[in-house]
């Protein structure tokens, strides 16, 4: 009977150990990536530091880098560029290590900057981050050992869970930009802090980038004024990495610009750029959680894709006042805020089409717009006026095209007849201004820029303005000398001086 | 006791909370301070130049230096607004069409950019960045052989263009004329001795291409020696050492 009491307690605390290491978190720790020249030794002080802090802790269970050093070879192979980042993959059980710690220590002015984080093996998905800028070296590896130290598996799997329907995000590169002198370089130091803020500040799936940094091969040639290699997005796409982030950092003498750029691998189009100056370069860490904010909300509905289709010919899209882009085969993909927005649709020969629309990204996710042909019969009445003499019927005729027609080609040419009869028949030349004005105000194309330059300052002169019409006369030569109305002015400018 | 655990809570909320407002007013500090340096200031002064223009020339020429600066910056949403604008203000300018094209290439609409650039070199034939800019947009579009015309015109019209010898060599290299590409590539370090890119470059050509070991050795050493600290240091050790090379 004792025998067997004693049995049973064996296989129990058998089996609690057992279960206790099915809870607990298996982990290794990778040679962290060391920046600073002249402090070498100091991966390998982290390295023990760490292990020294997690030995103790029942929810980590912890195994020496040396018990996976095949393993951590290939990282190196990898990192150097002479192994396929996909052999990384999938290995956990074999090596019987859930999860991988890696980390990377470098230096701004005096501070250092440490950046750790925890990889599923199986995927190389970040689970955990800390990211920290500390004046003393070994205070900042406790206080990360801490903190890991805090985490278990249920956290992480909650983290897993929350991410899970996420599209996931890969950090590519971070340029320094050519023309930058060499002394000045952040981006490797950059890309770790803003991986370890996505990672711990947003809820998107984020892949290490000491994997996705090496999967393009290294041993390509560097185009200049080119950001990226052609291919980066294909390869993206096979990894299952949905959107990459790009960058380049530029050192100028007195402060430093970071430009980031979200690539969809899938539709190879940029879904967002931004840009940010900083002026002391040990605030990049909160740089860093910034921009990770940003990116963050840009991934997560709160900016996002509009496709506008027009129907039945291409047009030109204005969004808030500002020139969108053109419909190529009528469609038009455009990233905008969410919120209310001005959309305008112009083509030539169709109304101007306005409307106001409140984007909603993912929801809205495309509109359709009906341009309607412009009927010409007010500009053919005006013609018609025009040519029996009738010019007040004729005005009110092209103010009706105009009215109807909005700021289009045909609107300009009813603008600038109109103005021509105001100053040559009706002798309303207040009026003349204002409609040559107008015209010029739509920045219709050059020819009919000139040709309003040049209606202007007939008016003046008329108006008895010499000083004006001189002025608008010396602009229309400079600016436009080869077209008809600049030679006309010509004539007349030779005419008023020599009176 | 409620009130000690009352007392601790509200301290550690100020304390989250500090922590977010110190983040933030850290953002906030930087951007403010960098609004008053160098190119920034510079950028602030243009932009009260533009509100005050007399005219659309003036306009055009001042939104064309705006873009021009963040252009320099890498700021390519601002690049392409001042761009816009100075095309809007007058179309017939080289240098707008020029940088308008760019930030379409930057944001990857590449057709955009060949349209743009396009005028931009009829407006100004012998504009070499135009031409340089364009064969980047013709390489984006997979078409080499017109890429490689436009950046040899861009050489041609600007001879110290050391950026088009190393694209141009790049597709040489693509399209197998290795002759050529060591050719541009050498000249683009003859013309600007530390542009570190040819080194680096003309080691790789040496090493998968043109299968000379010592060659490539030593470009890749002399890479490492023009960019004593590039961040891809290591990377180019471990070719060195793999090609029985000494660091």
């Amino acid at each position: 009977m004792k025998k067997i009491n004693f049995s049973s307690i064996i296989i129990a605390i058998v089996c609690s150990i057992v279960i206790a290491q099915e809870d607990s978190l298996k982990v290794s720790i990778a040679p962290f990536d060391n920046t600073i020249a002249n402090e070498q030794q100091l991966s390998q002080t982290a390295t023990t530091l760490l292990m020294q802090s997690l030995s103790n802790n029942t929810k980590i269970m912890v195994r020496s880098p040396e018990a996976i050093q095949n393993y951590i070879n290939m990282l190196e192979k990898v990192q150097l560029g002479i192994e396929d980042p996909a052999v990384l993959k999938g290995k956990g059980s074999s090596l019987h290590v859930d999860y991988l710690m890696v980390g990377t220590i470098g230096k701004i002015a005096d501070s250092y900057e440490l950046d750790t984080r925890l990889v599923d093996i199986n995927t190389w998905q970040i689970v955990s981050s800390n990211g920290m800028q500390t004046g003393s070296f070994q205070d900042g590896i406790n206080t990360i050992a801490k903190r890991i130290a805090s985490l278990d598996m249920n956290t992480i799997i909650q983290y897993k869970e929350a991410s899970k329907d996420k599209s996931t995000v890969g950090i590519h590169e971070f340029r320094e930009y050519y023309e930058n002198p060499p002394h000045a370089l952040y981006c490797a130091t950059f890309m770790e802090m803003l991986t370890s803020a996505l990672a711990n500040k947003t809820s998107t799936p984020i892949i290490e980038n000491k994997f996705t940094s090496r999967l393009l091969e290294e041993k390509s040639f560097e185009m200049t004024g080119i950001i990226e290699n052609s291919k980066a997005d294909q390869i993206f796409a096979i990894q299952g990495i949905v959107n990459r982030i790009i960058g380049d950092i530029r050192v100028f003498p007195d402060m430093i610009t970071v430009n980031y750029k979200v690539v969809n691998t899938n539709s190879q189009s940029i879904i967002f750029t931004g840009s940010i100056d900083v002026v002391n370069p040990t605030a990049l860490r909160a740089i860093s959680a910034h921009v990770a904010k940003i990116i963050d909300d840009a991934l997560n509905n709160k900016i996002g894709n509009l496709t506008i289709n027009t129907t039945p010919v291409d047009a030109e899209i204005y969004i808030d006042d500002t020139f969108a882009g053109t419909t190529k085969n009528k469609r038009l993909m455009v990233i905008l805020q969410k919120g209310n927005h001005t959309i305008t649709a112009k083509a030539n020969g169709f109304k101007a089409f306005t409307c106001q629309s409140n984007f909603e990204p993912r929801k809205t996710t495309e509109i359709i717009i009906k341009l309607e042909r412009i009927t010409e019969r007010y500009l053919q009445e005006a013609f018609v006026f025009e040519s029996q003499g009738k010019f007040d019927r004729a005005v009110e005729k092209y103010e009706q095209f105009v009215k109807e027609t909005g700021n289009t080609q045909e609107a300009n040419v009813a603008l600038y007849r109109m103005g021509h009869i105001l100053l040559n028949n009706l002798k309303d030349y207040n009026k003349a201004k204002d409609v040559f004005t107008s015209l010029l105000n739509n920045y219709p194309e050059a020819f009919i820029r000139a040709e309003g330059y040049f209606g202007l300052a007939q008016t003046y002169l008329a108006m008895g303005n010499k000083e004006q019409a001189k002025s608008t006369i010396n602009y229309l030569l400079e600016y436009y000398p080869e077209f008809n109305a600049a030679i006309e002015a010509k004539a007349i400018i030779k005419t008023f001086e020599l009176k | 006791m409620k009130k000690i655990i009352l007392l601790l809570l509200i301290s550690f909320l100020t304390f989250s909370c500090n922590k977010k407002q110190d983040e933030s007013a850290i953002v906030n500090q930087e951007t403010d301070a960098a609004n008053r340096v160098g190119i920034n200031k510079e950028i602030i002064m243009l932009k009260e130049q533009l509100i005050k223009a007399p005219n659309d020339f003036e306009r055009a020429v001042t939104s064309n230096k705006i873009a021009e600066l963040e252009a320099l910056k890498g700021n390519v949403t601002s690049m392409l607004e001042y761009s816009q604008k100075a095309v809007k203000y007058q179309p017939n300018l080289y240098k707008s069409r020029y940088l308008l094209g760019k930030s379409y290439n930057e944001l990857g609409r590449y057709q955009d950019a060949i349209k743009e650039l396009e005028e931009s070199i009829q407006l100004k034939s012998d504009f070499a960045p135009a031409h340089f800019e364009l064969g980047n947009s013709l390489y984006k579009m997979y078409n080499y052989p017109k890429a490689i015309e436009e950046y040899l015109v861009s050489i041609k019209f600007d001879p110290t263009l050391y950026m088009a010898m190393n694209n141009v060599a790049l597709l040489y290299a693509e399209t197998r004329k290795h002759a050529e590409a060591e050719q541009f590539l050498k000249k683009a370090i003859e013309v600007k001795p530390d542009f570190a890119p040819a080194y680096k470059n003309l080691g790789i050509l040496y090493e998968t291409r043109l299968k000379n070991k010592q060659s490539a050795i030593e470009y890749y050493t002399r890479y490492l020696k023009v960019r004593p600290n590039a961040p891809d240091r290591k990377v180019v050790e471990s070719w060195i050492r793999a090609l029985g090379g000494n660091l």
